[in-house]
């Protein structure tokens, strides 16, 4: 009973956020903006647009806190609208991005950096920040909705069954979906394997 | 146990045991099960350097502005949803608002204030926008001067 | 009596919409979700896209020495030819799409490409526009190679490195 209290409590703070209590807002904005940013900024890979986006996730939840029924986990639902902003964005915004000019795509020719303090010479700075983008593009490239539940799964350590509840799908595809993303990456970044 | 690389149902041991999921028992017995098997074995190899290489990808914390721009969103958004309740007041009265919106928007358009006020935080954003302009100016410039590359 | 009561909902609604227009400029625009736009930058066209009197009143809430550099920075930005506003834009779009880590790098070498002497500037700079010509593969090829590593100091180098896909193309990048 306990441990579903404390589960429920972020969802007892957005039932007072609903009876007009700002101050509870304030307290969910405090403790889950840095897990909606870390989410979406892994989404879409572009800090700017996180920034926006993850406000905007803030903005739709008290927007709707008239209509809020505490059905799942507070989570659950957060994340829910953060997949739906950033698989929205990805989807709109990915013709035009693919036209603007963009430093993201290099990183075969990477420069070499001294970071003095960091303890890394130029070159093993140079392989860590190769590896680096290996990694990111690796997860850019898996399909919008098999990156979203490998990021919640890995990152946000979600269970299959809250994953399905913020994506709106049973608990077996969004298995399914993490089993196919999990191979994707297994192939791609086998060969970091024994590296640093 | 049953193997869980060949039965599906109990695939997500596997997954689970990498992300540390598994309670200690489940743990050991599959730890025990992958020493005799192959494909187990391989997977979870293979998915350790995954979940490895996947730690190494951080993410930016949200910039110090963040919750103000929060605050400032849900402030525009509740003026923009007040003339929403204002065009659901006037709805019955079509026609006079089509007519009365021309007018406001022309007298507003004719007298537009540009009442935009930055604040400190934002000075510093446009602060370093500029600068960033202002170096990647520089190196137009210098980039104007040289010839083209021969191809 | 219903002639007068249609004209008080008239000029109530005409200065009701007046009052909503003046609100809402009174807050800092969204920056355009999907139109790629920084925030920083999306405020930098605004202000200098006005009348010095709007700029007054949009920095009357700063301390007067950064009111006076900010307006001297944006005239200079003013100044420039559209096409070089919008290439500039681009620009700054890109380096801000970079992972935060990745920003700082190209910052730092565009602070020292300034300091560099204006006859390595301009070989450095002629380097760069021609391997931001080449495609990734390429590059790599380049900037491993000894003669590179012969005609250009490590500083140099990590400057080429960083800056070469900064290059101005020649044509302004679509925003």
């Amino acid at each position: 009973m306990e441990a579903a209290q404390a589960l429920d409590f972020d969802a007892q703070l957005m039932l007072r956020v609903k009876d007009g209590d700002d101050d509870s807002f304030r307290l969910l904005l405090e403790k889950h903006r840095l897990p909606v940013m870390r989410f979406v900024y892994r989404m879409v890979q572009d800090q700017s647009v996180s920034e926006e986006l993850g406000q905007e996730v803030f903005l739709r939840i008290y927007r709707s806190r008239a209509n809020y029924e505490p059905a799942a986990k507070f989570t659950t639902w957060m994340f829910r609208i953060a997949s739906h902003l950033a698989l929205n964005w990805l989807r709109d915004g990915r013709t035009e991005r693919e036209r603007s000019f963009s430093l993201d795509s290099r990183s075969d020719g990477e420069p070499v950096r001294e970071f003095p303090g960091t303890g890394f010479s130029v070159e093993e700075e140079m392989v860590r920040r190769i590896r680096l983008d290996e990694i990111r593009q690796a997860i850019a490239d898996l399909p919008d909705k098999q990156r979203a539940a490998v990021l919640m799964h890995k990152y946000e350590e979600m269970e299959y069954s809250q994953i399905a509840g913020a994506m709106a799908c049973s608990e077996s595809a969004v298995k399914s979906l993490l089993f196919r993303a999990y191979e994707t990456l297994r192939a791609r970044l086998a060969h970091l394997a024994g590296q640093k | 146990m049953n193997c869980p690389y060949r039965n599906e149902e109990e695939m997500d041991l596997l997954l689970d045991y990498t992300a540390g999921r598994l309670d200690p028992a489940g743990a050991a017995r599959l730890r025990t099960h992958a020493i005799t098997c192959p494909e187990c074995d391989g997977f979870l190899r293979a998915q350790a350097v995954v979940w490895k290489a996947l730690d190494e990808f951080t993410a930016p914390r949200p910039t110090a502005d963040f919750n103000r721009a929060v605050w400032r969103k849900i402030g525009t958004a509740a003026s923009e949803s007040w003339l929403t309740r204002l065009a659901q007041i006037c709805r019955p009265l079509v026609p006079l608002t089509a007519a009365a919106v021309l007018i406001a928007a022309g007298f507003v358009y004719d007298h537009k204030p540009a009442s935009l006020t930055i604040t400190v935080a934002e000075a510093e954003q446009i602060q370093h926008t500029l600068e960033d302009l202002q170096m990647l100016q520089n190196l137009n410039v210098t980039a104007a001067e040289v010839p083209e590359p021969l191809l | 009596m219903t002639r007068l009561s249609n004209l008080i909902s008239l000029a109530a609604l005409a200065a009701g919409l007046a009052v909503a227009q003046d609100a809402s400029e009174k807050t800092v625009p969204r920056a355009p979700l999907f139109g790629g736009a920084q925030p920083g930058t999306a405020l930098v066209v605004r202000l200098a896209q006005m009348t010095p009197e709007e700029r007054e009143r949009a920095l009357a809430n700063l301390p007067a020495q950064q009111r006076v550099r900010l307006n001297a920075q944006l005239e200079r930005f003013r100044a420039m030819a559209v096409e070089d506003q919008a290439r500039l834009r681009g620009q700054a779009a890109a380096l801000n799409r970079l992972p935060p880590e990745r920003q700082e790098a190209v910052r730092q070498s565009l602070r020292d490409f300034n300091v560099l002497i204006p006859d390595r500037r301009r070989v450095v700079t002629q380097e760069m526009r021609a391997l931001a010509l080449l495609p990734a593969g390429e590059r790599r090829v380049v900037l491993a190679s000894e003669e590179f590593q012969a005609r250009f100091s490590a500083p140099e180098r990590r400057i080429i490195a960083d800056l070469a896909e900064m290059m101005p193309q020649d044509s302004p990048p679509v925003l």
